[in-house]
């Protein structure tokens, strides 16, 4: 354990430190753990995220004015001679965060209008033949695009319900737990495929500078085997296997024929232009970096927003309506977070959290990054990932050596933050959705149940996940190499 | 939004996409049983009716006759039913009861048989107050009706197995819309949900389920059935009446009903008032 004493003292030594005591630290170090703990009791206490962050957001501000730690001076923005008087939490936001996820979940709202993700489930549904085996293979696999493509709780929720009504229609829901656990868990595997798959790849991506292509090498391999190893394990652990004979292949094939993949296509057209869209938006986010003429300036939140803004046009009359399905309390509890960490920031409370995670990584590049990995993966299993990775990219972006988007230390805070959810049933919103679809069917699994269940596959997954980032640095993929000026 | 809603918005998406198989299959019909209350005579005739009205089963050569002097009561009569396998039974309505003339009713006999036994009933035409005989020509248009078309093979299979070559079968389904406006009613007065547009999505979904079957058994039996034309219709309005009109239009010769209801022992509510009242045709009751 770090002692934060020493560390607390440390603080009051940096050249940051001038205006902050130690007591105010803790102060602030407190309300964090508050507000942590507020959220992993989110249901407990009948209270979204964004009004936890937000009343949390709220207090630091008052408290940061009051023990003047904000500076409050007009703020010099670039191509605006004089400086321009902003609310002090306005230039704490990452807005580039909040634009990529505001766009990206309008996109994916609309494109799947066109029936295109419900169309790819059930032609696999079909393509399986019904065989329980093929079945499972078809559906992490694409539990993993899915999660890939959209974000972790809509691919659970797509593939969930699918996998509670076609096993229902094969007389199969004796196999609708373990589908429904391995499922649950793909979804944090396929979450670590693209820097857009989920919302520590974009903080920490976003921080730490990685690009679109650099994040898809680096991860995609990883990906593969997880899943790969997921799914055997998935099929050991729950007896799912092949059906026996013939007839049976021949009765499972009838029923999962009966499947009309078109019904939810209301549009040909549509369908194919949301495809075409869908395979440009990848691609423009994969070459976001490369774009001429300085619009790579616009960053990655434009490109989303722009896709967000061509696909409206297909329903420009009741653009309105998808606005009403944008999760605003996430983007809420987005704003919200920022703005709590950066007056931690001025409370010295990263600072003081960053000298713990320097110790950690100065244990060694090898045995620095391995702890920093299941110390991530053990404070997402019960806390929100969220705020965690934004906390611990913050601090290493902080951290003097200045690290390259190549850095180990980087990649197993994303690793870590998105693995830790596969522990526990509210280690990630997708492994809740999970639990929501095992509890609507009635099904036996327990908070403890999960765990039992769940921890095996997970400890896995992070071992495979530390050898990898191990392999990786053996093969000076990943570097701990300063960035240049 | 919530999960929950999102899920349930997911897996009614899903379930909208599945369809009732259809599985063709062609009936055997090779023991059939003719119950008159008349003498050996008039079940001879009898036999001689059925094989020209259904010539499908012309080949059957295995016939039992139970005349008058065969059985006494109804336990006796389904006791020697039991007795051999049996494909189909052809009777009449009023069994031993025509001295009383009734009209509305199926008689004890055709009431206790159709429900104690799994054999197919054709009822001939008529009542014990009326007597009517079989069409003289070969059956090539038979109506097959239900209030749960969808997934029922045995009845679509039937009805496909009884009609004669180069005839046509009727797939009918009407959703009562008594039954509909009672639960609009009830509907309309829970302000959570917006009347008009369940009103209109109800009634679409209730057809389509119906009418997405029937199109499925439609291209099934096209590619691997017999010889017939398929036609449809899927409605809502009062079974009655809508089944009548039908009937009449097209000059329907067989119509073909379930008779079982899952949890009750009374025959099944809309196939029972269609054969008190549909006294001029002959009805298959399975």
């Amino acid at each position: 354990m770090i002692p934060v004493r020493p560390l607390l003292a440390a603080a009051e030594q940096t050249e940051h430190a001038h205006a902050v005591s130690p007591g105010v630290t803790a102060l602030f170090a407190l309300l964090l753990v508050l507000m942590i703990v507020a959220l992993a009791l989110e249901e407990k206490i009948h209270a979204k995220k964004s009004a936890i962050v937000g009343f949390f957001a709220g207090v630091c501000l008052v408290l940061a004015t009051l023990k003047g730690l904000l500076n409050f001076d007009p703020v010099k923005l670039p191509g605006v001679s004089e400086p321009v008087n902003l609310p002090i939490y306005i230039p704490a936001i990452e807005w580039n965060v909040i634009t990529i996820i505001l766009g990206a979940s309008l996109f994916v709202e609309v494109t799947s209008r066109s029936g295109v993700f419900t169309w790819m489930a059930i032609t696999l549904t079909k393509k399986s033949g019904g065989d329980p085996w093929k079945l499972l293979l078809a559906y992490g696999i694409l539990t993993v695009v899915f999660s890939a493509m959209l974000n972790n709780v809509t691919a659970m929720i797509i593939i969930g319900s699918l996998t509670g009504v076609s096993l229902a229609k094969l007389k199969r829901t004796d196999l609708l737990l373990g589908f429904l656990i391995v499922e649950g868990l793909l979804t944090n595997v396929g979450g670590l495929l693209t820097l857009i798959s989920s919302v520590p790849n974009i903080i920490v991506g976003g921080i730490a500078d990685i690009s679109f292509g650099m994040f898809f090498l680096v991860a995609a391999p990883y990906v593969v085997i997880a899943t790969a190893v997921t799914l055997l394990m998935g099929r050991w652990r729950f007896n799912i296997r092949g059906l026996a004979n013939d007839r049976e292949r021949e009765a499972a094939a009838i029923q999962v024929a009966g499947f009309d993949e078109n019904e939810n296509v209301p549009s040909r057209k549509f369908f194919w232009f949301s495809i075409l869209v869908l395979v440009l938006f990848v691609c423009c986010l994969a070459g976001q970096r490369q774009l001429p003429g300085g619009l790579d300036q616009l960053g990655m939140g434009f490109v989303a927003l722009t896709f967000a803004g061509v696909v409206l046009t297909a329903y420009k009359h009741e653009v309105d309506k998808f606005y009403q399905v944008v999760d605003w309390d996430l983007l809420a509890f987005f704003a919200g977070l920022f703005v709590v960490i950066n007056t931690m920031e001025h409370a010295q409370v990263l600072y003081v959290m960053g000298q713990g995670i320097k110790e950690l990584i100065g244990l060694g590049t090898y045995l620095g990054s391995g702890f920093l990995l299941v110390a991530s993966a053990l404070a997402s299993s019960v806390t929100d990932n969220i705020p965690l990775s934004a906390m611990l990219a913050k601090i290493l972006k902080s951290q003097p050596a200045d690290y390259t988007p190549n850095a180990p230390y980087w990649w197993c805070v994303i690793f870590g933050a998105n693995l830790g959810g596969n522990i526990t049933p509210i280690g990630s919103a997708s492994t809740v959705v999970a639990m929501t679809i095992i509890q609507k069917h009635k099904l036996p699994l327990s908070f403890v149940g999960f765990v039992k269940v769940a921890s095996l596959f997970a400890l896995v997954e992070i071992v495979i996940a530390i050898l990898y980032v191990f392999v990786l640095t053996l093969l000076g993929v990943l570097a701990v190499t300063p960035a240049g000026p | 939004m919530d999960h929950l809603e999102h899920i349930d918005e997911f897996e009614s998406m899903f379930r909208r996409a599945e369809r009732e198989p259809f599985v063709f299959e062609d009936i055997a019909v090779t023991a059939v049983a003719i119950v008159t209350d008349g003498d050996g005579q008039e079940a001879e005739h009898l036999q001689q009716s059925v094989r020209q009205f259904l010539p499908r089963i012309d080949s059957v050569e295995d016939w039992h006759v139970f005349s008058d002097d065969d059985y006494d009561n109804v336990t006796e009569l389904v006791k020697r039913l039991e007795q051999q396998p049996l494909d189909l039974l052809v009777t009449r309505r009023h069994l031993q009861e025509r001295a009383l003339a009734p009209r509305h009713s199926l008689g004890v006999y055709l009431d206790e048989v159709t429900q104690r036994t799994d054999i197919p009933v054709l009822v001939l035409p008529g009542t014990g107050e009326v007597s009517a005989s079989l069409p003289k020509e070969a059956c090539d248009r038979v109506m097959v009706v239900g209030d749960h078309v969808s997934g029922d093979n045995r009845l679509i299979n039937y009805g496909v197995r009884m009609c004669s070559p180069g005839g046509t079968v009727w797939f009918c389904h009407v959703e009562d819309d008594v039954v509909f406006a009672r639960y609009m009613q009830a509907i309309k007065q829970i302000p959570q949900i917006a009347s008009d547009v369940a009103e209109v999505l109800i009634e679409e979904q209730l057809l389509k389920e119906a009418a997405d079957f029937i199109e499925t058994c439609v291209e099934t039996l096209k590619q691997t059935g017999p010889d017939v034309a398929l036609a449809s219709h899927v409605g809502l309005g009062h079974h009655l009446q809508q089944y009548r009109q039908l009937i009449d239009a097209q000059r329907v010769q067989l119509l073909v009903a379930n008779t079982k209801d899952d949890d009750q022992l009374a025959m099944h509510g809309m196939t029972y008032s269609l054969s008190i009242e549909l006294v001029d045709i002959p009805l298959l009751l399975l």
